[in-house]
């Protein structure tokens, strides 16, 4: 791991519309991601945790350029994405790739998987036609599919199987940056296991640096080198993997790993001190500190202002006014 | 890899979407059917010089108005002395030429329209989307009619006029399957490997959608023969002494009393050739629609 | 820490030698096979397994949700109160799905009516089995919806399922299945699969709550073994159709015996032995296709301790304490593994 900042984000916001449910107004505002900013160093895998509805997913979509920005910006080496032109931001797919939850809906259906895994190289004129074969051949290989079930469709393979496509084919330009998103989310643990040891096998052999987004929190915990939070559009605690884990200190954070199933029915946890309440629409959030609601610490000014992520120790940063 | 050695045991061969298709188009009786008789009427069309006893425009005062089976007329004669079944053998070439140049018009426009509505969305989609509703309420018939008159009556113009009147129809088929189809995640993971938006639509996402296109489409050559033969019924499609088969009805109503052959045996050609797209299409339907495989 | 397996209570369900397969067109799924599992009064017992593990189907075989055809009893019983559930006509399950036998599913939006508000799904629930008015069935249903901890219980009473979150709609679905007179079984098939990690917790901790307050017996069919954790008593292990070991909740994780129910807990990222680790012991290759499924063990091609006698026979039931059996002919491996 460097100190060289791949990525930057400063401020990111992604704003959607959406038809309320409600009768009287016709249109509201879903903040998606209502102003992160982070850094992702070289070599780094930066795990994201949250539930449904905070965000994660549009963020790594939106650092990726796949959709565009309300405001805010995402430097890769220090050049603004969303500055970039046409050519210029195709020329940056080679460094910047994508792997996907869901392998059935990942993988064009009608597409063998030889041009599935060479359709990045033939889109980017990447070698002659034996060259690309040559290296559809090799990619598999690496990913751990025989390079002979290359003519079959993707319905024909099991899940772990397809995600394997699905990796070789963001393998294939020789990418810097991953955007996982709930990579191993839709597989079964036996299979999770084999992708999780792929991907860093991977990340050792090519030096990537991947965004590692989750609800999982085992599987966070156990991949990530730096773990962020987020609840409804924000960053709610980031830290080091160690620190995360061992000493969170927001309650959203504490409220997570209390929840989470251990596997150890000796730690069973009684009766728990377990947060109460349901999630809150991220169309309507709570004012001031999105968590006050459910927040068993909440004081009066949680519930008007919202607190700024502020560093509490080397490269722990939290956003909340009780701590 | 070790996983290779696993992968081997999983060999089982499967056949690929299309052969799949085929499989299972072949247990359905009625789909069979409809494409046998399809098959029929293209094999008539093709080979019609061949097959038809005589030429389709030659008249025999002596030999007007001859019933089935009778001196050598398989099928009779006409009230000009025309031999029926070279009429109808020609009329099935006239009728499958229609047919498809006419929902061959309606698709590419309709794909055009529908993909890029889809797929782009936002003010040009709503725009798109309204004229296709104001086409849609004009009664389809009329439709035809108005432009069969600026154009002129001719059986091109037939086939144009049919053509841009389904259009619509194209159009929101394929802006329905695009909309549910541009929401997957190869979309948006093609699009991250850089492809352009072009590609996108042309080659990721429309042939994703062409299972529920190739039912209307089948649907669509038969509805055009039959549109076709009511226009040239109404005097707008093919002129005399063409011989398409509503021509052949319009031109010969007053012998329903005297010799029904001449009006009967067109209307039953029509309704074959109809009745066999239908079938093929319905079939169709049932293999494809409930989303391909599982 | 209270022993939680209660040997002395009387059986509830006790299925003998199940054989259930899907006729499909391309062959015989024999999904579940020669399978026996009990539940005992008040208990929980956890179906855990992967997708394809047949732990699904043997939840829809007691109440008889499984779709015939293409799905066929080939042998075996389910007997339920001293009667075989196989046998019974189909009013009679009927009857007893909802009253004795309640389910929720993982997406209880699929199981609530979208029509009707929840108190009244509730009230007709009571009324189908007492002669009350549905005021009074209102009344009761306001009640049970202060039991499963949904706040404001008056008011939602007259909430549709729509305009409950993912957690209330699966209380909703828990309070419906209290509803019946006397709850004997409740089956949650993935109860909380679908719910944020939170929520899950809420979930997992009502049930818990209401086993102790209502006598009643929870087969839950799960993937994740965390949730096996948190609330199972005993634990059966299946893979692909077949039963391959069974114990108490503390065994399994202790003490594996079978070398599939090892590589689950070796797959878990969560497991301790990780800590600082940067590599799974993963297992090898895929769950085979059910169609092509031999005689033999169905794990032997991704098992380790696989012997040569494994690809032709299943083994028999090797019984290591009175609670816990496996079904491995090389479970002395396993043990052997487990010492060091």
């Amino acid at each position: 791991m460097s100190d060289t900042k791949l990525i930057e984000v400063k401020d990111l916001a992604k704003h959607f519309e959406v038809r309320a449910q409600g009768a009287r107004e016709d249109k509201a505002l879903l903040k998606a991601v209502d102003g992160v900013s982070l850094d992702i160093c070289e070599g780094e895998i930066l795990g994201i945790v949250g539930e449904s509805g905070c965000g994660k997913s549009t963020l790594g979509k939106t650092v990726l350029r796949l959709q565009e920005k309300t405001s805010g910006q995402v430097l890769y080496r220090g050049e603004d994405l969303f500055a970039m032109g046409r050519v210029d931001m195709k020329e940056m797919t080679k460094n910047i790739q994508m792997i996907f939850q869901d392998p059935y809906s990942s993988l064009n259906p009608r597409k063998k998987v030889a041009q599935i895994i060479g359709q990045p190289l033939r889109i980017h004129n990447a070698g002659t036609p034996a060259e690309q074969i040559t290296r559809i051949d090799h990619l598999m290989d690496e990913v751990g599919l025989n390079p002979k079930f290359k003519r079959r469709y993707p319905h024909q393979f099991s899940g772990g199987q397809r995600q394997r496509i699905g990796i070789a084919r963001a393998l294939a330009l020789g990418p810097e940056f991953i955007v996982c998103d709930e990579a191993v989310s839709a597989l079964d643990v036996s299979v999770q296991a084999q992708i999780l040891n792929l991907l860093l096998d991977l990340q050792v052999r090519h030096g990537f640096t991947y965004m590692f987004i989750s609800h999982d929190l085992a599987v966070v915990e156990f991949i990530a080198t730096r773990i962020l939070v987020m609840y409804l559009g924000r960053v709610v605690e980031i830290a080091s993997k160690d620190e995360l884990v061992n000493q969170h200190v927001h309650p959203y954070t504490k409220a997570l790993f209390e929840a989470f199933p251990v596997t150890d029915p000796r730690a069973r946890k009684g009766k728990k001190q377990i947060v109460m309440g349901d999630v809150p629409s991220p169309i309507h959030p709570p004012t001031g500190c999105h968590f006050h609601p459910r927040c068993p610490y909440a004081e009066p000014r949680c519930r008007e202002q919202y607190p700024p992520l502020r560093e509490i120790s080397p490269g722990h940063s939290v956003a909340c006014w009780v701590v | 890899m070790s996983e290779h050695t696993q992968l081997e045991l999983l060999e089982i061969q499967e056949p690929g979407p299309w052969r799949e298709t085929w499989y299972n188009l072949k247990k359905n009786r009625g789909a069979m059917t409809g494409l046998g008789i399809i098959i029929f009427f293209i094999l008539l069309a093709l080979f019609a010089p061949l097959v038809a006893p005589q030429d389709p425009l030659d008249q025999l005062i002596e030999a007007r108005k001859i019933p089935p089976m009778t001196d050598g007329y398989i099928l009779g004669t006409d009230d000009l002395g025309r031999d029926m079944l070279s009429r109808l053998i020609y009329g099935a070439r006239i009728s499958m030429v229609i047919g498809i140049v006419s929902v061959g018009i309606s698709l590419f426009f309709g794909l055009i329209i529908g993909v890029v509505s889809a797929y782009y969305g936002g003010i040009l989609d709503k725009i798109v989307m309204r004229v296709i509703d104001i086409m849609l309420a004009f009664p389809y018939i009329l439709l035809t009619i108005v432009i069969v008159s600026i154009l002129g009556p001719s059986l091109t113009n037939a086939m144009i006029a049919i053509g841009i009147s389904q259009v619509p129809k194209y159009a929101r088929l394929v802006r329905a399957s695009v909309l549910a189809e541009k929401e997957n995640d190869y979309v948006i993971a093609e699009r991250a490997l850089g492809a352009s938006n072009l590609e996108l639509m042309f080659r990721t996402i429309l042939p994703n959608c062409l299972s529920a296109t190739i039912v209307q489409t089948t649907l669509g050559v038969g509805e055009a023969i039959l549109s076709s033969a009511g226009l040239s019924f109404l005097g707008l499609g093919a002129q005399p002494p063409t011989p398409e088969w509503g021509l052949m009805i319009a031109s010969s109503k007053e012998f329903i009393t005297n010799a029904w052959w001449i009006v009967t045996l067109p209307g039953i050609a029509i309704l074959l050739a109809v009745l066999g797209f239908n079938l093929f299409g319905d079939g169709l339907r049932d293999i494809l629609d409930p989303k391909m495989r599982s | 820490m209270k022993d939680t397996t209660k040997n002395t209570n009387k059986v509830l369900l006790s299925m003998e030698h199940l054989n259930f397969s899907f006729n499909i067109q391309r062959g015989v799924v024999k999904a579940v096979r020669d399978l026996s599992l009990t539940i005992r009064e008040g208990e929980t017992l956890t179906l855990v397994g992967e997708s394809g593990c047949g732990k699904s189907v043997t939840a829809h075989a007691i109440n008889q949700l499984n779709p015939m055809p293409p799905g066929e009893v080939v042998s075996g019983s389910i007997n339920f109160k001293g009667r075989d559930l196989l046998t019974l006509p189909m009013h009679e399950i009927e009857a007893l799905r909802g009253t004795q036998i309640s389910m929720i599913f993982q997406e209880p939006m699929t199981a609530l009516n979208p029509v009707f508000t929840i108190g009244s799904q509730i009230a007709d629930v009571f009324m189908t089995h007492q002669k009350i008015s549905k005021q009074e069935g209102l009344k009761r249903a306001v009640h049970l919806l202060d039991l499963v901890k949904i706040p404001s219980p008056e008011t939602r009473v007259h909430s549709y399922p729509h305009q409950l979150s993912g957690g209330m709609r699966q209380r909703a679905m828990i309070a419906m299945a209290l509803a019946s007179p006397e709850p004997g079984l409740m089956i949650a098939d993935e109860p909380t699969t679908a719910l944020d990690v939170t929520i899950q917790a809420q979930i997992l901790d009502l049930l818990n709550d209401l086993k102790s307050k209502v006598n009643m017996s929870i087969l839950l069919i799960t993937h994740d073994m965390g949730v096996v954790a948190e609330m199972a008593d005993r634990v059966a292990v299946m893979y692909a159709g077949r039963k391959v070991e069974e114990a108490d909740v503390f065994s399994i994780f202790e003490e594996p015996r079978h070398p599939y129910t090892l590589g689950l807990l070796n797959s878990l990222p969560s497991n301790q032995k990780y800590k600082g680790a940067r590599r799974l012991e993963a297992i090898d290759g895929t769950v085979p296709d059910l169609l092509t499924i031999g005689e033999g063990c169905p794990f032997c091609n991704r098992c380790t301790f696989a012997l040569p006698i494994c690809s032709k026979e299943f083994p028999g039931e090797t019984v290591i304490t009175e609670e816990h059996s496996v079904w491995c002919h090389n479970h002395k491996a396993v043990e052997e593994i487990i010492a060091k």
